[in-house]
C-alpha cells in the first residue's frame, strides 16, 4: 500500500555498503519455501547450535495459513533482490495500550531475522540492520492506522535485545517469571523514531 | 534513517497473552475476504475508530472507486490527525 515503506535499506556486511530490501506480504509459499524449507540449511562455520535458537520451531507457513482471513494480523518479509527472506514479523492491530488505557496498540506477536544474519550463531552474517526495518515498520502502520505509532511487545531474555528497545525508549512495562519482559512504544518516543528515520 | 549496522538481531515473541489484552469489538475484522490494500485499510480504520464509524458508516466500500476511496482515506486522516509518510532521504 501506497502509505507504508515499501523498502529499506540494509547493511551487506559481506562489502561493508548498504543496500535496498524490499518489505513484502510474507504468503504462505514465501514462508513454506524461503523460510521454513531454508532458513534453517546454514551454511559455513556456526558459533552455536540452531536448535538452541528461541524460533528454531516456528513454523511460519502455519503461521500466515492459520490468520490470512483475519484482516488484524499483518505478516512482513524483508527480501532482497536475490529472491531471499532475511527476516519476518508477525504483528496484530487490535491490542490494548497499556500505557494509555482505553487506547489502541499494534502488538508484535514475533519477529525474527534469518539465521544467516544472526552474529552469534554464525560467523560470517550477511545482513544488518533486518530487524530494526520489520519493528520499524509495524511501528509505521500503528501510525498511519491512528494508533500513535504505539507498539507493544514481549522482549527474550536478553540483555543486547532489551538494551535495544530501551535505547528506542521502549517504556517497560513487566517481567514474567521466565525472564520476558514486556515493553510497549509510547506515542512521542514513536514520533521521534519515526521522525528520526525520515518518516515524518 | 536507521543505523544499519546495528547489531540487532532480535528473536521475540511467540507468546499466546489472554485475550483481554486484546480488544473485543474487532470481530468484524474476522474471515473478510478483501479486494485490495486501499480497501484492507479502510476497513481497518473503521474498525479501530469507533468515532469513524459514526461519521462513515454508510460507505459500501465495493460501490466507490479508487480515486473516491483514497478521498475518504485522506478524510479519515484528517479526523484521525495522521500525516502521510515521507519516503526517507537517503
Amino acid at each position: 500500500m501506497d502509505e507504508l515503506p515499501s523498502r529499506i535499506q540494509l547493511w551487506d556486511r559481506r562489502i561493508g555498503k548498504q543496500c535496498d530490501a524490499d518489505l513484502v506480504a510474507l504468503t504462505r509459499e514465501l514462508a513454506a519455501t524461503k523460510v521454513d524449507g531454508l532458513w534453517w540449511h546454514l551454511k559455513g562455520e556456526l558459533l552455536g547450535r540452531p536448535r538452541d535458537e528461541d524460533d528454531h520451531h516456528w513454523v511460519w507457513r502455519k503461521l500466515v495459513g492459520q490468520y490470512r482471513n483475519h484482516l488484524a494480523w499483518h505478516f512482513v518479509a524483508c527480501q532482497t533482490p536475490d529472491g531471499e527472506i532475511q527476516g519476518a514479523v508477525g504483528y496484530r492491530i487490535d491490542f490494548r495500550s497499556s500505557l494509555v488505557p482505553g487506547a489502541g496498540s499494534v502488538y508484535v506477536d514475533r519477529i525474527a531475522v534469518a539465521p544467516r544474519n544472526r552474529s552469534w550463531l554464525v560467523r560470517a552474517p550477511l545482513y544488518g540492520g533486518v530487524g530494526e526495518g520489520l519493528l520499524l515498520r509495524s511501528v509505521c502502520h500503528s501510525y498511519i492506522l491512528g494508533l500513535s505509532g504505539r507498539v507493544n511487545l514481549l522482549s527474550v531474555p536478553s540483555e543486547r535485545t532489551r538494551q535495544f528497545y530501551e535505547r528506542r525508549r521502549f517504556t517497560r512495562l513487566s517481567k514474567d517469571d521466565d525472564g520476558m519482559v514486556e515493553y510497549e512504544l509510547g506515542a512521542e518516543a514513536a514520533e521521534g523514531w519515526l521522525q528520526q528515520a525520515g518518516y515524518l | 534513517m536507521p543505523k544499519l549496522n546495528d547489531d540487532f538481531c532480535p528473536v521475540t515473541g511467540g507468546v499466546d497473552l489472554p485475550k483481554s489484552r486484546f480488544r473485543d469489538d474487532m470481530d468484524q475484522l474476522r474471515d473478510v475476504t478483501i479486494g485490495s490494500d486501499l480497501d484492507r485499510h479502510i476497513v481497518q480504520l473503521l474498525a479501530l475508530h469507533p468515532k469513524l464509524r459514526v461519521r462513515f458508516r454508510k460507505q459500501d466500500l465495493a460501490a466507490l472507486d479508487t480515486p473516491t476511496k483514497k478521498a475518504l482515506l485522506a478524510d479519515m486522516n484528517d479526523l484521525l490527525g495522521v500525516r502521510p509518510l515521507r519516503k526517507p532521504l537517503r
